[in-house]
């Protein structure tokens, strides 16, 4: 289990369960900031086989330079082909109901489960 | 797992450097003493009863020894483990070994003084032992402890000089008178023997001079270790000042690079500020057509987001509007909003009833998309809005926030996802499949309210968001007011809501209200 705290939030990586969870509540200052989220998500990214999880059930916040990060990392794994992703969502939370079905729209074969 | 170290600055580096030396000085010095004052004792008792068979008077020593064995013997335990890394070093415990050694020493050095089985001795060797405690006191406890203590054994020593009388001197006898007067003694002379137990009562009995070699030689030991110990620690502080003068030049390098910095962050703000605000549309350009009464208001974050808004009226007396989010801040945020208005004008100016909305929000995409990814080398993107106002309808494009509408016939308010009308704008090259239009009615007295995140997540002290419930209620409460009244009112309420909390985030509103004419 490798862990990275990025300000109040902290993501989770599950090698034996190929997830990535997140938790707390995720607003970096700007994009430079959130290069150590994509380094953190790239690397996870690298060791897992097939498909990845990403759990999102516990992220309360996420702001703009957040979804673009996790959007980068999407287009970037559509562009190598792997690994594939499920996202787990929560449709009571605000930003995920707006912002989670995007995910598909990146890259058809995202699986969203809410 | 990985965890984030704090990183030392240079500063606190150059100080640990400096430190570094220091830091064990007073708890060696303590150990090295503690350890002397075992072995000169084990060794005085052990020559006591090797030589005379049985312990040595007075009975002070019996009594103080075995305490100063213990109290030294828990300090040695205790201090040799933490300077060996063994355990960490607990507050209470350095207090209670430094004072403990040092007050039963003190004690020691008093009593051997006044309560000494020759007089003459206690001042000629015995004192030496209260001198060589001033710089060990001084060392180890303190300044203030070295004085107190200086001034403590002065008073001793004056008694001491008093209670043997200013009249009395040394007299020394050569190697043959000493060795006359043993003679004498061992045939029995009366006038030996007697001189002999005078002595003794006066508590002058003859020494042999290797006893007071001994008793120097561990006062010097005592001493050499103490000042072995202190000067090592000076020489070392001395050999890392000029490393500690480097590090605290870069400090002072990376200080003025950070306030250089600084100011061309703060210089950064004021253009991008400068940008956002000139480009908004003036209040002459909202209401140019009697049907419509249009306001907005945009208040930037402290450090510049990328909101902006755009009313664009058209020949036909429709309007088209647009307010939209620049992810992150600061100039190139500022420069990516300079571009969508320039490239939304360009395509939406005045005359623009054959091009669709759907249409539009698809060339500004890519035009982003190649002038931030291609040109800037960036990832900023954007939610972007675009509506057409007529005269009994609104049709609006791309995914943004949600659409308020009052409903004045309902008299309730609508919400109106954006969600299905479209994705960020400039992250992919073609969003195409993913844009869509949507068509609802704008009868007499409804009123249209558009926003960006900034006032739904406007935080308050204690982190609660502003949230678009108040936003409705508001919208739903002030329905009969002016448009411009109604912006004004929500803010007032954002204010009172967010308190002394800064704002993170750019807050924009506009309120677009159908009179009836």
């Amino acid at each position: 289990m490798n862990t990275l705290n990025a300000g109040d939030s902290i993501i989770t990586y599950n090698q034996s369960e190929s997830s990535l969870t997140f938790e707390g509540s995720m607003r970096l200052a700007n994009m430079k900031e959130y290069d150590v989220v994509s380094q953190f998500l790239k690397t996870s990214s690298e060791s897992s086989t097939d498909t990845l999880i990403l759990d999102l059930q516990p992220l309360q916040f996420l702001n703009s330079s957040g979804i673009t990060t996790l959007s980068l990392f999407i287009l970037n794994c559509k562009k190598k082909g792997n690994p594939k992703i499920t996202v787990l969502g929560n449709e009571s939370i605000s930003w995920q109901q707006k912002s989670i079905a995007n995910f598909k729209k990146l890259w058809n074969e995202v699986e969203i489960k809410i | 797992m990985q965890e984030d170290k704090p990183k030392m600055d240079v500063l606190q580096e150059a100080s640990q450097m400096l430190s570094e030396p220091s830091r064990n000085t007073k708890r060696r010095i303590l150990t090295a003493f503690n350890f002397v004052f075992i072995a000169a004792i084990v060794l005085h008792l052990t020559i006591q009863l090797i030589e005379f068979g049985r312990l040595p008077d007075p009975a002070r020593d019996l009594v103080l020894y075995p305490i100063i064995l213990i109290i030294n013997s828990i300090s040695v335990f205790y201090n040799a483990r933490v300077l060996l890394g063994r355990i960490k070093p607990v507050q209470w415990m350095n207090r209670f070994t430094a004072w403990s050694s040092i007050g039963i020493s003190l004690i020691l050095a008093l009593l051997i003084v006044h309560a000494n089985i020759n007089t003459a001795t206690s001042i000629l060797v015995d004192f030496g032992f209260s001198v060589i405690m001033i710089f060990i006191v001084g060392t180890v406890i303190g300044r203030n402890a070295a004085i107190g203590w200086f001034i403590i054994s002065s008073i001793s020593l004056f008694i001491a000089y008093q209670n043997i009388g200013k009249n009395f001197e040394y007299h020394l006898l050569t190697n043959q008178e000493v060795q006359e007067f043993k003679e004498s003694l061992s045939e029995g002379d009366p006038d030996a023997v007697k001189r002999l137990e005078e002595l003794n009562e006066h508590k002058l009995a003859p020494l042999p001079i290797g006893l007071f070699a001994s008793v120097w030689f561990i006062f010097m030991i005592t001493l050499f270790l103490a000042v072995y110990f202190e000067s090592n620690m000076i020489s070392r502080v001395l050999s890392v000042i000029p490393a500690v003068i480097n590090k605290i030049s870069i400090a002072s390098r990376e200080k003025n690079k950070l306030q250089n910095e600084n100011m061309r962050m703060g210089l950064e703000l004021d253009v991008a500020r400068k940008i956002q605000m000139t480009l908004l549309p003036k209040v002459e350009d909202y209401n140019q057509f009697n049907y419509l009464e249009i306001s907005a208001r945009m208040d930037p974050a402290t450090e510049v987001g990328g909101d902006f808004y755009e009313v664009l009226p058209q020949e036909d007396e429709s309007v088209i509007l647009a307010i939209g989010d620049v992810t992150d801040h600061g100039l190139q945020s500022g420069l990516v909003m300079l571009m969508v208005q320039s490239t939304i004008r360009t395509i939406l100016d005045t005359g623009s009833r054959d091009v669709t909305l759907t249409k539009a929000m698809n060339r500004i995409n890519t035009i982003m998309y190649r002038n931030i990814r291609n040109r800037m080398q960036d990832f900023r993107n954007l939610t972007m809005c675009l509506a057409r106002l007529n005269k009994n309808s609104i049709t609006v494009c791309g995914q943004h926030e949600n659409i308020l509408k009052y409903n004045s016939s309902k008299n309730e308010v609508e919400i109106i996802p954006t969600d299905d009308l479209g994705i960020y704008v400039g992250l992919i090259e073609d969003i195409e499949p993913h844009v869509g239009e949507l068509e609802f009615e704008f009868s007499e007295n409804d009123i249209l309210l558009l926003y960006t995140d900034g006032l739904t997540e406007a935080e308050n002290i204690e982190g609660e968001f502003f949230g678009e419930e108040r936003v409705v209620e508001l919208l739903h409460k002030h329905n009969s007011k002016k448009s411009h009244e109604i912006v004004e009112y929500i803010y007032n309420n954002i204010y009172q809501f967010t308190g002394d909390k800064n704002i993170l985030d750019d807050i924009s509103l506009m309120i677009v209200k159908r009179k009836s004419i």
